[in-house]
């Protein structure tokens, strides 16, 4: 006679139960791309910034795993094809990863960010460049787990908006080759 | 922060199992097969009156490859599998080799979407590793009879205890 309400019953605890694992929206606490500074001229360069907050209990990857057996365990940034602002130089991933042994999955080695991590890339304002507002739209494909459960990549779209001002300025020398060549294309 | 999650549900609605692929093949893995369509798992569960053990799994997921690697081919484990129809259902990317034909990155991740959607929408969570049993109930549906949401099985004693204890459902 009660066989149907507890069967009820523990189909919305299994349920709930289930959902109790934060969502990816609660898990990255934030996640956001700026230019710094925020205020560039022609010519000038600047740095990108890409901040990956997690909750506590949560750590996400490099772009890149020197250990073969960990490649899959990586973010993946994709950035815009040149247009008023030209990304330059080499993508690294930050400094201070921990690393970690993983012999039940044939890891020797692997890298990884408690808590998120912040990337940086160069960017350099055309000389060209038109005053007001330029948005650059990056792609960034997101892993995070903590020490029982991943997610699947969570593929994230990004806006960093600079404003371009001022008189124009020589590009650094560093990344004339690069602009140039980038503007070939 | 996520504690042992052993269920198992006593009843279910009528759902609905991702579209069967034609182009689509099982794969052996440590010598039991393993399907990526459930649609058709299903379809061979209610022929041969089995339970269907679902695997949500994912390329990018550690935890999944070591319970996979480390438990899943135990004896008694390996003893308890051979009692269901077995499925695969990855969430990050579909790997080739389900695929009859070589598949694009963009089809195998498509299916992996198809997958996530599908676990998200059934099960609540898109948790890796989640493991599910299924019950097929006619017209290509199914219930779900119980979910082990453990994630990195530390208690092998009750993921063998979920797999035997649904035999009877």
């Amino acid at each position: 006679m009660h066989a149907f309400p507890i069967a009820a019953i523990a189909i919305v605890v299994a349920l709930n139960s289930v959902s109790a694992q934060p969502t990816i929206n609660e898990i990255i606490k934030k996640v956001e791309a700026t230019f710094e500074p925020a205020d560039a001229r022609p010519g000038q360069t600047v740095t990108l910034k890409i901040k990956l907050e997690l909750l506590d209990g949560w750590h996400t990857y490099p772009l890149k795993q020197d250990d073969p057996g960990a490649k899959a365990q990586i973010n993946k940034l994709t950035f815009p094809e040149p247009g008023s602002i030209v990304f330059v130089g080499e993508l690294l991933d930050p400094l201070g990863a921990k690393e970690k042994a993983e012999p039940l999955a044939q890891i020797e080695k692997m890298f990884y960010y408690p808590g998120g991590a912040t990337w940086e890339r160069k960017a350099v304002v055309l000389p060209n460049a038109a005053p007001g507002a330029v948005t650059s739209i990056i792609k960034f494909r997101v892993l995070v787990c903590d020490k029982n459960n991943c997610l699947p990549p969570k593929p994230l779209t990004l806006d960093a908006t600079l404003k371009v001002t001022g008189a124009p300025m020589e590009i650094d020398p560093q990344y004339r080759a690069e602009v140039e060549k980038a503007l070939k294309k | 922060m996520y504690s042992l999650l052993l269920l198992t549900l006593t009843a279910g609605a009528d759902l609905s199992p991702p579209p069967a692929k034609a182009d689509m093949k099982p794969a052996t893995i440590d010598g039991l097969v393993w399907s990526a369509d459930l649609a058709s798992a299903l379809a061979d569960a209610a022929k041969t009156k089995s339970l269907v053990f679902i695997d949500f799994t994912g390329v990018t997921c550690i935890n999944c490859k070591i319970n996979e690697k480390e438990v899943f081919s135990k004896d008694e484990v390996k003893t308890e599998f051979k009692k269901f129809i077995r499925v695969q259902l990855y969430t990050d990317e579909v790997p080739a080799k389900f695929f009859k034909m070589a598949a694009d990155d963009t089809r195998r991740e498509e299916d992996a979407e198809t997958n996530r959607k599908f676990q998200k929408d059934v099960f609540k969570t898109e948790q890796l590793p989640l493991y599910a049993i299924v019950k097929p109930v006619g017209d290509g549906k199914f219930e779900a009879v119980g979910i082990y949401g453990e994630g990195k099985i530390n208690h092998v004693d009750k993921f063998i205890e979920f797999l035997k204890n649904l035999q009877s459902k």
